[in-house]
């Protein structure tokens, strides 16, 4: 048996014609947080079905466990909580009500109800009904319903979709504390990756239904480049040298770029003055981790 | 599956569901009962007419009717904010689910016509018809007429659970009601169309099954089976979206 609390082999699920999701490799380990990431329509929500159960896979197979989830559909998902795009729930039913029939389809005691009302801070209108709750309420409550039970892995679908800023910073604090204190694995999806990059270990991000990164942070943000730019006098000579030297430069603004190469600003700054010409203004700029991520899927649109 | 009944009860604790099988058969009790006021005093057995005057109502419309709303809401309930997709997520059969579904919604069925025969008594009594209750006509027959609808039923179930937007099954169930008195009036048609089935078994003086009460009886209980196989299978096979 593999790490991987996920794994998934070649997923593919095609609407008609069309591939939403075309041969997804997903691999979560366990105890991990791992954000999904892909710009809208990328496919994340039909992945996550696949791994729930909910529609299957034209071609592929979906392991949770380490078992098959098409031959173990109900063991695997007593241990699953989820929560897929937008939350399901019945409004004309309490938000109590709503979670004690999730309660009783889990066998869990009715303390559970209470404990994960408390969780999401909803305990003060656990007897409204839910039709009436507001939108980041009822995602508030979606969220509870996933987290009843502890479940070994839990499934989030944008979580954060509607939640005020303190309420996006809650459930992102909430995450974060799940897999150190019940050593629960979570899969987050979002389309944005400052959303998970404070809270995720490792990242996978998808485009056009294709995995076109999966790792660690660490190794999303090597795929960055950095350009060095600077400001010298005078600006041909520097020019001359620059290109001399090998490295191809770009002119913009009356400053000198030099893009995607290693170059050590140092030794850079060091030699254009040994040869006269003053620098003005010297810096390095790194993509951040949100550029890394619009530049790779933005690549793989124009492919 | 106790469970799951359990679970499907709950569900509809809040709705307006009891209420309407409460109400609806009862509206046409009374109907029964203004019917025999009428003929007081010109007619011996008014009995019959309490039945005959609540029956037209009922049998035609109101529980064709009843059946269609309350298997619109029971699936309703889950297509209406994506409840399927949340239950699917969780540990639960599609059978039980499927089942538990129809079985809550038998359950309904089958009180509306205990309201409504309860009704008819009242009814009876209060319009003062004899002492004698004639309980092959005031209870069996509106428990044929269960019989006799499970083709609606079924149909309804199918439809019901079928499309998420709840106006396709109630447009079905009525459009397909609306008609149904007319057709019953034709010996050679009627036995081709579902809906007339209640009226047919219901009111055997003035339409009866003429001689075709078997195959009838027959064609219900075989569509029921059908029906209710063709949506389990779909049920249990269908991407949820
Ligand atoms: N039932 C369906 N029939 C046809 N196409 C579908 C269906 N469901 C999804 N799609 C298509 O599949 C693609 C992936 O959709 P999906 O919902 O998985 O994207 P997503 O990554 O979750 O996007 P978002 O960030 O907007 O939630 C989209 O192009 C969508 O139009
Ligand atoms: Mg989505």
């Amino acid at each position: 048996m593999s790490n991987y609390l996920i794994e998934t082999n070649g997923l593919i699920k095609s609407f008609g014609n069309f591939k939403a999701v075309n041969g997804i490799d997903l691999k979560v380990p366990k105890g991990e947080i791992y954000g999904f990431l892909g710009p809208n329509g990328a496919g994340k929500s039909t992945t996550i079905r696949m791994l729930l159960g909910l529609i299957k896979p034209t071609q592929g197979m979906v392991q949770l466990f380490g078992r098959p989830l098409k031959s173990n559909r109900l063991d695997i998902l007593k241990k699953v909580g989820s929560m897929v795009e937008s939350p399901s729930y019945y409004g004309h039913l309490s938000a109590y009500e709503n979670l004690n029939i999730t309660r009783k389809i889990l066998e869990l005691p009715k303390s559970e109800v209470d404990r994960v009302l408390q969780v999401v801070r909803l305990t003060e209108v656990k007897d409204k009904l839910v039709k009436k709750f507001s939108l980041g309420m009822k995602q508030r409550l979606g969220i509870a319903q996933a987290l009843l039970g502890n479940p070994e892995l839990l499934l989030l679908d944008e979580p954060t979709n509607g939640l005020d800023p303190s309420g996006i910073h809650e459930i992102r604090d909430l995450i974060k504390r799940l897999p150190f204190e019940t050593g629960m694995t979570v899969l987050v999806s979002s389309h944005i990756l400052s959303e998970v990059e404070l809270i995720a270990d490792q990242v996978g991000v998808i485009q056009k239904g294709e995995m076109i990164f999966q790792g660690t942070l660490q190794d999303l943000r090597v795929k960055g480049s950095s350009t060095l730019i600077i400001d010298a006098n005078p600006m041909e000579r520097a020019l001359v040298h620059i290109e001399q030297m090998g490295y191809t430069v770009q002119v913009r603004d009356g400053r000198l770029y030099i893009p995607e190469q290693t170059v050590d600003p140092a030794e850079m700054n060091k030699k254009l003055v040994m040869n006269n010409i003053s620098v003005r203004h010297l810096s390095e700029h790194r993509d951040t981790l949100e550029e890394i991520f619009l530049s790779i899927t933005r690549e793989d649109l124009k492919r | 599956m106790i469970k799951a009944l359990h679970i499907e009860f709950l569900k509809i604790k809040r709705s307006k569901l009891l209420i309407l099988a409460t109400f609806l058969p009862l509206f046409a009790a009374l109907q029964g009962g203004l019917f025999a006021v009428d003929m007081k005093g010109k007619e011996e057995d008014l009995w019959h007419f309490v039945y005959l005057g609540a029956m037209t109502q009922f049998s035609w419309f109101i529980f064709p009717l009843l059946i269609t709303i309350i298997l619109s809401i029971i699936a309703r309930i889950e297509h209406h904010h994506d409840g399927w997709k949340q239950l699917f997520s969780l540990p639960v059969e599609r059978e039980n689910v499927y089942f538990s579904k129809l079985l809550i919604g038998f359950a309904l069925i089958i009180y509306s016509v205990i309201v409504y025969t309860v009704g008819l008594i009242i009814a009876g009594i209060s319009v003062g018809a004899d002492s004698s209750i004639p309980y092959d006509m005031i209870v069996q027959r509106p428990f044929l007429v269960i019989v006799a609808s499970l083709p609606i039923i079924a149909i309804q179930f199918y439809v019901s659970m079928r499309f998420s937007h709840v106006g396709v099954p109630l447009m079905v169930g009525i459009g397909l009601a609306l008609p149904s008195m007319l057709i019953a009036n034709s010996a050679k048609y009627w036995i081709y169309y579902p809906w007339t089935y209640p009226i047919t078994s219901a009111l055997t003086d003035t339409f009866g099954p003429l001689g075709k009460a078997e195959i009838m009886y027959t064609v219900c209980g075989l569509s029921f089976v059908v029906i209710t196989a063709i949506g389990l299978i779909q049920f249990r096979t269908k991407d949820i979206i």
